[in-house]
């Protein structure tokens, strides 16, 4: 990809345009695959997301959601396969429910759910693992930067 | 409606005939200490010292759970014991056996009607002596006692759920004692009591309950407003001197390798130097408020809200009252009470197929 879309953001950057940094916990068996198949594809995507490979979705704690948010990322993808498709059978089940709690947690603390976002991508879904990352990235570019960033004591 | 009988005698002499009787090899229960203004978890043996047990008194050095956790851990006791236990003590421990931190076998559980528990600071600094009299004729009148911790204040599960003897004290002038179950019933034919048939809990207890109610609706809307947001997460826990006495008292964080205490929060000194360049200045340690929202997410669905984390807390945190109302919100989540029953499987280690479609997208 990537050098010059990571030159045209720097540029974006510089003219005070808001460019989100986005974690994203990708699964290793699907969410991972499908992002390098965009990848290989040529496929379009904006650079904001910085990827983290997770051997399933049901490996990210909450902590490490919560952890890049008070750390100062604008948003923090989850991705992993489809229910029923999970290499070790439930683990997405158990992801789901532990993303529902982060989102919940966040809500009930005034912070902001929306930055949180759980994504079913199969190994095959190039095209789709691009449009997530565009919507996403769109979505936190509407909602700001985030507010953690500047806190000092957290 | 149950069987039940009044105990004007007390319930130390109760306990105590439990012992005689061979009903039971040993109480669990609190013992005062050399003054009879601070007392402790005490095993006492049949034929031992049953000198100032305190099964009432409304103190709470340890939550029971807890210390039955500890009693339990490696398995179950060989001999039937009885434990005198408040709501949210017992509901920690049935919260510790799903977590395989204790057995339940051979326990004659005895539930306390709660009437709260005062602050240990109180207990600690004060004259007791100035204040238990107030107490008990709060009870009486099923008000809110005043000054017990807030979270009490707060508390609308005062009522013991399964436990087999309850102690209802809310509304009497003498307690009395409801058999409920197969277990119970046999410890009071053994002792030959002579049962009638009533209320397990007085009509003042409702009146009490909706009082609680009431409060724990307030205490949520202003922890609401307290922590909200990012600046509210700096005021309230950025007086937080990392100590992790919460966690360490609380009944439900029983993890010996806490994941807040590991390594994984031993940074390279690259990461510290690349967090200054965006921050201008980093609190150090780092990582106070992850730690309280991270204990959030893997205690909080079994916060039995009995505070003494907020006891425990040297910088006056309410951190009781703000896992409480956090619990709750999440508690519900998964229409989940923690400790209500044995059977119940806890959210995060269970699922079903179909559900939080909301959080997919
Ligand atoms: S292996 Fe992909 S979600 Fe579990």
């Amino acid at each position: 990809m990537k050098v010059e879309e990571e030159r045209m953001k720097n540029e974006r950057e510089t003219e005070g345009v808001f460019e989100p940094k986005i974690v994203g916990f990708l699964c290793y068996w699907c969410s991972y695959t499908a992002a390098d198949l965009a990848g290989v594809s040529r496929m379009k995507y904006p650079p904001n997301l910085r990827v983290m490979r997770v051997m399933c979705s049901s490996r990210v704690d909450p902590v490490f959601i919560i952890k890049a948010l008070l750390d100062g990322a604008d948003g923090v993808l989850v991705a992993g396969c489809h229910p029923g498709d999970c290499h070790y059978q439930k683990g997405n089940y158990y992801a789901r429910r532990k993303i529902a709690l982060t989102k919940r947690l966040l809500e009930s603390l005034g912070l902001e759910p929306e930055r949180v976002r759980l994504s079913w991508i199969a190994a095959s879904e190039g095209p789709r693992f691009a449009e997530v990352a565009k919507e996403f990235t769109e979505r936190i570019r509407q909602l700001g930067p985030n507010p953690a960033k500047g806190a000092l004591f957290l | 409606m149950a069987k039940v009988v009044e105990i004007p005698e007390g319930l130390e002499a109760f306990l105590i005939s439990l012992l005689e009787k061979g009903i039971v090899s040993g109480l669990v229960v609190l013992k005062y200490l050399e003054e009879s203004s601070k007392a402790s978890y005490a095993l006492v043996p049949a034929g031992g010292d049953t000198e100032g047990l305190a099964p009432l008194f409304p103190f709470m050095p340890a939550n029971a759970g807890k210390v039955l956790s500890r009693l339990t851990l490696e398995g179950p006791f060989p001999n039937p014991i009885a434990v005198v236990v408040r709501p949210c003590e017992f509901r920690a421990f049935v919260e510790l056996v799903k977590l395989e931190q204790g057995h339940m076998e051979n326990l004659l559980i005895i539930g306390l009607e709660c009437g709260g528990v005062y602050p240990l600071g109180k207990m600690v600094k004060e004259n007791v002596g100035d204040f238990i009299g107030a107490y008990y004729e709060a009870l009486k009148k099923g008000e809110i006692v005043p000054d017990i911790r807030p979270v009490c204040q707060g508390c609308d599960l005062f009522q013991p759920v399964g436990a087999d003897i309850v102690v209802s004290v809310v509304g009497r002038g003498v307690p009395q004692l409801a058999f409920l179950t197969e277990k119970g019933l046999d410890a009071a034919e053994k002792l030959g009591l002579e049962l009638k048939e009533g209320e397990v809990f007085a009509p003042l207890s409702q009146a009490l309950l909706e009082a609680r109610r009431e409060r724990k609706g307030q205490i949520a809307e202003e922890i609401k407003g307290e922590v909200k947001g990012i600046e509210g997460l700096e005021r309230v826990f950025g007086k937080c001197i990392g100590c992790h006495c919460c966690s360490h008292v609380c009944p439900i964080c029983y993890c010996k390798d806490c994941f807040f205490e590991s390594a994984t929060f031993d940074y390279e000194p690259i990461s510290y130097t690349e967090r200054l360049e965006r921050k201008g200045t980093l609190r150090v340690p780092m990582d106070t408020v992850l730690f309280h929202l991270g204990r959030m997410t893997h205690m909080a669905t079994s916060c039995v809200g009995c505070g003494m984390c907020e006891d425990a807390c040297p910088v006056g945190i309410p951190v009781s009252q703000i896992f409480k109302f956090i619990g709750s919100d999440l508690q519900e989540l998964f229409g989940y009470v923690p400790g209500r029953s044995l059977q119940e499987e806890l959210p995060l280690t269970t699922y079903r197929l179909e559900e939080f479609s909301e959080v997919e997208e």
